[in-house]
């Protein structure tokens, strides 16, 4: 922080250390508690508008805006916690919060703020959320590149931020702005425009800027086989709603461009946004020249040997359900006007998406880039192709196999360009939404005789987690086996949703499970790649069996026997949903509060600047207030030393008890026995723990490399005074419980109350860290986390750090949940040693639930009691 | 489908994101829908127009959902009203009912919860073979 200068520093330690000292542990307590409600509510929200990204809900901006703020609100009070817990220790919590907040707040505002950004953005960092700053064009070409198999043109947006800076700010502003007001004040357009285009071209690009676009380009240049022979594409791209359209052809668009040349072509495109016929453009339709800005594409020009555009519905002859491809030798730039004569292929677009049709013609000239210098030329073609088909088969199945995936994923028939380079590779240019509005009424029958004909295999069942229809032929998966062998467009069935299916989710239609959590890791993935997918039918597996052809509903929740076409028609009429300005605030909105970078308690990066979202701020904290409850000084503190006490167990742990209800006031002492225990949480707890064969007696032999990666851990991690380290706490009050354990290396936590209240029930269990390498770590995790979806927890996990969840469960199911983790803990405290191969994973998996159900009899009988 | 045995019904939200997600998918159950985002507007189409089931928001500029309710009920009492609204307490749950409100909906709600509720207010109605 700029403020806290040397003194101001010292100033504060001084009074820290004074404070902390006199800290009362009720009262640290009392702010720790506060702080983990704060924490579930938070993360509770946050699930709650991550679910909100399926399409099943209406919600509005109302519920956008309110949820926002419930969210930020309890982050902000989980720091004012903190800062109670330890005044002043983590004060620069407070303007990385700020920041965050900052952000969302004009993301509500929903005003066109330039976000801050950088001058330059690789397509590979682009996505939708982006749109403002790289325009639409840059940011459609950002998404297809993140789909696994599709390849586009390497390249970089030049973006709006970069545009302020040069156009909007400084000296140039003033200038830009002088010549508008006399525009606006009568002066002629073409006048003013001339005027204007010529001053942008004659702008000294800052070297920042110039100095970004040359790295971008020679970062291009160092992937591209085309040295000395490598060309860029420059164009404009919209920002704004409708601009994609209205705007089009209106800018300037410049091929061939040498890499020396990027400077200007920049300049020269971005002048074009003063043309006369776009300044008529905006005054007409009412749009402020303070909203005209502009992001610019530069893309790597694609040697093409043939280009084409292909519709992925013939929206001519919609009743043939096929698509369209036309395609010619060379460049295409003409090809989209229609000026240019190309082959036809008609394709089927039902599975197995035969050709059913193609008119070849007769082509006499070819479209090439000029050798040296810019621009294209038409040349003749060579007599031997002029009457060839321009496609090849193979060529063509590659085509519809993508232009079916775009359509499925942006749920809406797709006009997509694309090149075969010289590699005869395909290359997709850009994929837009198709105009099909003409065409609609045809496409669409009555929806109430939709299905004739066609048997209801499952209606009404099951939980939707993306809603969209999805036509294909079912693939149970049983095994890793099966699933690695699932074909592309099939529909996923299986028994469990297992986050294992992500890697194939990309060339699946649909996805169904008998069981399942909609909010787990799979439901999220298949909300990003926006795939149909309905959970907890029940009965999926025992009716659809592989091969059968079906039709998932997922919005209805119904499944028919047969392909069923038109109902994707009858989906395409109504805006895709992902579409709407609503769902687009709430992804933009997420991406700075759900994603968790923040992983590492022992990195050196684990620190409040690092925090990019409020749900690093809020593991930020919550590791924070952990450990400042576990690592108390219980050897000063007059209140501790009084109140804590040992409790004795069947298995050998040290682990201290605070009961608040046991010996309010007045102190009490010596050893605690399991039958002595209130609190009715705690002794579940304690009981799971000591299930007979759960606790390793034998010690596990840890092999080097485990052991050197879990000194570097330990020596990190505890860096405070070794007296108190690894202290095993637990602290209950009436109905609630917080114990904090460091077994082996690792570090679990588990916050829970239990009343007969239900709606107030919760179990929040964390865990964490360990011996061996991040391989074994995870493998870990996924072990736990296996285990936890199989006892009802609600899941999230990164890595190590596993964070299962239960709310609103009866008492009596509380208390098993929470018998179940003391299991987990016991089980899980040296696992992670053993846990050398992948298969291993599942097995652990299975003895844990065999020794759980040897002893449930028991359990039921203690519970009952309570 | 016959128009007169279709469910008539007006959707009332100053939020267009509702009545626009809203529509098609009444649409497509075979109701018909007119969608307004005005509440001066809705009203005065009521006034012309028999409708056997309102769909409203509370909480909304000129005319709020309340009002909105009390006139469409005064107007035609055999009209079902719906209410959803994303600020739902006790005291606007317990008002609606006592104004006659078929079904209460908090606002995110899904369209399961949504068509359930119409599905009563068709049976109410006796529509659909009852």
């Amino acid at each position: 922080m700029k403020y806290t200068t040397g003194l101001q520093r010292f100033w504060n330690k001084l009074q820290f250390m004074e404070r902390r000292s006199t800290l009362p542990f009720p009262h640290t307590f009392e702010h720790f508690r506060k702080l983990i409600k704060e924490n579930n509510r938070a993360l509770e929200i946050m699930a709650d508008m991550g679910a909100k990204m399926g399409g099943e809900f209406v919600f509005d901006r109302t519920y956008i805006a309110s949820s926002t703020e419930k969210v930020a609100e309890s982050v902000y009070t989980m720091i004012y916690h903190l800062d109670c817990m330890v005044p002043g220790k983590f004060h620069s919590l407070f303007p990385v919060y700020n920041r965050i907040r900052a952000d969302l707040d004009s993301e509500l505002s929903g005003e066109l703020v330039i976000p801050e950004g950088d001058d330059i953005i690789g397509y590979e960092h682009i996505d939708d959320t982006l749109a403002t700053l790289v325009g639409g064009k840059n940011g459609n070409l950002g998404v297809l590149t993140s789909l696994f198999d599709i390849r586009v043109p390497r390249g970089f947006a030049i973006t709006t931020h970069c545009f302020d800076k040069l156009l909007r700010q400084g000296e140039n502003g003033e200038r830009v702005r002088n010549i508008l007001q006399q525009w606006e004040e009568g002066r002629p357009t073409v006048d003013a425009s001339r005027e204007l285009e010529q001053f942008i071209c004659g702008v000294t690009l800052p070297r920042s800027i110039s100095k970004s676009i040359s790295r971008a380009v020679a970062a291009i240049s160092s992937h591209s086989h085309r040295k000395e022979d490598l060309r860029f594409v420059v164009r404009s791209s919209a920002i704004g709603e409708d601009s994609e359209h209205s705007f089009a052809g209106q800018y300037e668009s410049l091929l061939n461009v040498t890499p020396s040349e990027v400077c200007d072509a920049y300049l020269q495109v971005v002048a074009s946004l003063y043309s006369p016929r776009a300044m008529e453009y905006r005054r007409r339709n009412n749009i402020r020249e303070s909203e005209a800005v502009m992001a610019v594409g530069v893309q790597e020009m694609i040697a093409a040997r043939v280009s084409g555009v292909v519709y992925s519905l013939n929206a001519f002859e919609p009743k043939k359900d096929q698509l369209l491809i036309a395609s010619t030798f060379g460049l295409g730039a003409d090809l989209v006007g229609g000026k240019q004569p190309a082959d036809q292929f008609h394709v089927s677009r039902k599975p197995p998406y035969e050709i059913v049709g193609m008119d070849l013609v007769h082509k006499s000239t070819i479209i090439k880039r000029r050798k040296n210098g810019n621009g294209v030329r038409t040349l003749a073609l060579n007599s031997r192709l002029r009457d060839r088909p321009s496609l090849q088969v193979a060529e063509i199945r590659k085509i519809v196999d993508t232009a079916m995936r775009l359509e499925k994923y942006f749920r809406h028939p797709q006009d997509i360009e694309f090149a075969i380079d010289e590699n005869n590779s395909l290359v997709i240019l850009q994929s837009r939404l198709l105009n099909i509005e003409q065409s609609a009424p045809t496409l669409i029958c009555d929806f109430s005789e939709l299905g004739e004909g066609f048997p209801l295999l499952l209606d009404g069942v099951g939980d939707v987690v993306h809603e969209g229809v999805g036509i294909g032929i079912v693939h149970n998966v049983r095994s890793e086996e099966e699933l690695d062998v699932t074909p592309q467009g099939a529909i996923l069935v299986a028994h469990f949703s297992s986050p294992s299916f992500a890697r194939v989710l990309q060339r699946v239609n649909g996805v169904i499970t008998d069981i399942g959590s909609p909010i787990g890791h799979l439901s999220t993935i298949a909300r990003e790649y926006r795939i149909p997918m309905l959970i907890n039918t029940q009965q999926a597996t025992k009716i659809l069996k592989t091969g059968m052809e079906i039709t998932l509903d997922a919005k209805e929740r119904r499944v028919y026997g047969g392909l069923l076409s038109e109902l994707c028609y009858y989906q395409f009429v109504e805006e895709p949903f992902e579409q709407t300005y609503e769902f687009r605030v709430l992804r933009r909105l997420l991406k700075k509060i759900n994603p968790l970078t923040l992983v590492d308690p022992a990195a050196s990066s684990f620190k409040p600047e690092s925090c990019k979202t409020l749900h690093d701020l809020i593991r930020f904290v919550h590791e924070k207030s952990v450990e400042v409850l576990v690592e108390s000084n219980f050897a000063n503190d007059g209140f501790l030393k009084t109140h804590s006490r040992t409790l004795q167990l069947d298995i050998p742990l040290d682990l201290t008890v605070i009961d608040f209800g046991l010996c309010r006031g007045k102190g009490c002492s010596g050893p605690l026995t399991l039958e002595s225990v209130k609190s009715a949480p705690l002794q579940a707890f304690a009981k799971g723990m000591c299930i007979e064969g759960l606790w390793e007696r034998t010690p596990v032999e840890v092999d080097m490399k485990s052991f050197m990666s879990s000194m570097t851990k330990t020596f990190t991690t505890n860096a405070a005074d070794p007296r108190f380290v690894g202290q095993n706490l637990a602290v209950t009050a009436g109905d609630y419980m917080n114990v904090s354990l460091r077994l082996g290396y690792h570090f679990s936590m588990i916050d829970s109350i239990c009343s007969e209240r239900a709606m107030e029930n919760y179990v929040y269990f964390r865990f964490f860290g360990g011996v061996t390498d991040p391989k074994r770590r995870s493998r870990r995790g996924r072990m736990i986390r296996q285990i936890l979806i199989a006892h009802d927890f609600m899941v999230a996990s990164k890595g190590d750090l596993v964070v299962g969840r239960i709310k609103g469960a009866s008492l009596h199911a509380t208390l098993e949940k929470i018998g179940i983790l003391g299991a987990l803990v016991s089980f899980t405290r040296q696992l992670d040693v053993k846990l050398v191969n992948e298969a291993l994973v599942s097995q652990y998996v299975e003895r844990f639930a065999q020794i759980k159900a040897q002893s449930s009899p028991a359990e039921e009988v203690a519970y009952g009691k309570q | 489908m016959e128009s007169n045995e279709q469910l008539r019904i007006l959707v009332l939200d100053d939020e267009p994101i509702v009545t626009k997600r809203l529509k098609p998918i009444l649409m497509q159950k075979g109701y018909y829908v007119e969608t307004f985002v005005k509440s001066s507007e809705a009203l005065e189409r009521f006034r012309t127009h028999p409708f056997d089931l309102v769909i409203t928001d509370l909480k909304m500029e000129g005319i709020d959902g309340m009002e909105f309710l009390s006139e469409v009920k005064d107007m035609k009492p055999e009209t079902e009203v719906i209410v959803i609204t994303g600020f739902a307490t006790m005291e606007t749950a317990k008002e609606s009912f006592r104004k006659g409100v078929l079904d209460f909906l908090a606002k995110p709600f899904t369209f399961g919860e949504l068509l359930a509720a119409v599905a009563k207010a068709e049976e109410r109605r006796g529509i659909g073979g009852a």
